[in-house]
């Protein structure tokens, strides 16, 4: 059975609109790491990772594949996630990074559209910890958090949904399994 | 003419060949034994070819004579082990009899060893091992000891019980080893990576909040 194109013609722009609508909610989410161009230089360790799209899949297959309760309480909390970026940077001394730059993805993140879930302030390494929150509807589309203290920096960004409860609780049990690597991949 | 013959066959007389034999008589052959000469100075020394295979001979046969030694030694060795065991199987039957031992603290299912079987069975020093006797020490003693039993006639030496040791096997490791392709491995690392980074941060937040609460 052929479709006509007529029909076809009518759910192009559904379509299109859905495409769209999905693309903006994720990219709403989706925070300008380019602010920290600048802060790469001067840190002494830096830990850059961006998850996304095949790499993502990949790691979920990996997920299922691996048999141990954690994992599958992992797989469980980031089934939905789209994306996750990560910027972490350490500095040997005080005072070696601009906090504006810092303050420009705060004020991002104070954008309609993100909810400041929690704000942590400490004297202690002057510490700022800042956690937002994006919803589509009732559904999370994003998350974001903001650690700023005196010798470091962290900036994640999650898209799509995630289980920030399990996630917290999971956090001192992701250790990696062993893992042997087959030689070829399987033919497709 | 006498001269001649007293020079020949020592007939007739010659003064002067006398005169000459008496001076020269201490110098005359004696019927002595002949002086011993050492074996190295009548031999010249000389080095033979056989000396080196006389001394792999004898290499030989000393490896030869160790060799018997050490399968004497062994037999006797497990001689020794067969006496010994049936010492340890009499304890058994003594705690079981005394009803001290830890591992059946009542006379074992199966066993054939309790009070009324030691005195019927004083005399006997070896305990017979059946089959589910064999069960019980393997339960009792797992990976480490298996007891077998070799039945024989009555007259004949008895190997009642024989032990044998094994090293303990390490068990078999269980990873949680999982096949996963190259790109699978990083994309997972990176994942698990980014996630701990994520969960440590929010972590704090929870314990501040925590803190606050309390």
């Amino acid at each position: 059975m052929k479709p006509s194109p007529n029909l076809l013609l009518k759910l192009l722009p559904v379509v299109f609109t859905m495409l769209l609508a999905s693309a903006a909610s994720g990219q709403n989410a989706r925070v300008q790491f380019e602010r920290l161009n600048g802060i790469e230089a001067k840190a002494s360790d830096v830990v850059e990772v961006n998850i996304e799209g095949k790499i993502l899949d990949l790691a979920k297959r990996v997920l299922v594949k691996v048999n141990d309760p954690n994992a599958k309480k992992i797989g469980q909390a980031i089934n939905g996630l789209v994306a996750i970026y990560v910027r972490a940077y350490n500095f040997e001394k005080e005072g070696e990074y601009n906090m504006a730059d810092i303050d420009a993805i705060r004020a991002e993140l104070s954008s309609p559209g993100w909810e400041h879930l929690a704000n942590v302030r400490s004297k202690r390494n002057d510490q700022k910890l800042d956690v937002y929150t994006m919803f589509t509807g009732k559904d999370m589309s994003g998350v974001a958090v903001v650690l700023s203290e005196s010798k470091r920096i962290a900036v994640i960004n999650v898209i799509g949904p995630i289980d920030i409860d399990l996630l917290t609780e999971l956090g001192g049990r992701m250790n990696i399994p062993k893992f042997e690597i087959e030689n070829e991949v399987p033919k497709q | 003419m006498k001269e001649a013959d007293y020079l020949w066959d020592k007939s007739g007389e010659d003064a002067q060949l006398e005169s000459l034999e008496a001076v020269l008589k201490k110098f005359a052959y004696a019927e002595i034994d002949p002086p011993r000469v050492s074996h190295a100075q009548s031999k010249p020394e000389r080095s033979s070819p056989f000396d080196i295979f006389k001394f792999r001979f004898a290499l030989a046969g000393l490896s030869v004579a160790a060799t018997c030694t050490a399968l004497g030694l062994y037999t006797f060795t497990r001689d020794g082990d067969n006496s010994e065991i049936s010492f340890v199987d009499r304890t058994v039957q003594q705690k079981a009899a005394n009803g001290l031992d830890s591992e059946c603290p009542e006379p074992c299912a199966g066993t054939r060893v309790g009070k009324s079987d030691m005195s019927n069975t004083e005399t006997d020093t070896s305990r017979r091992t059946t089959n589910s006797d064999l069960a019980v020490n393997d339960r009792a003693m797992p990976n480490v000891i298996k007891v077998s039993h070799t039945a024989g006639p009555k007259k004949k030496k008895k190997k009642s019980v024989r032990m044998i040791y094994r090293p303990v096997r390490p068990l078999p490791q269980v990873t949680t080893a999982v096949a996963v392709t190259r790109e699978e491995a990083d994309a997972y690392n990176k994942l698990m990576l980014a996630l701990s980074i994520t969960s440590d941060k929010l972590r704090i937040v929870k314990d501040k909040l925590g803190d606050t609460r309390r």
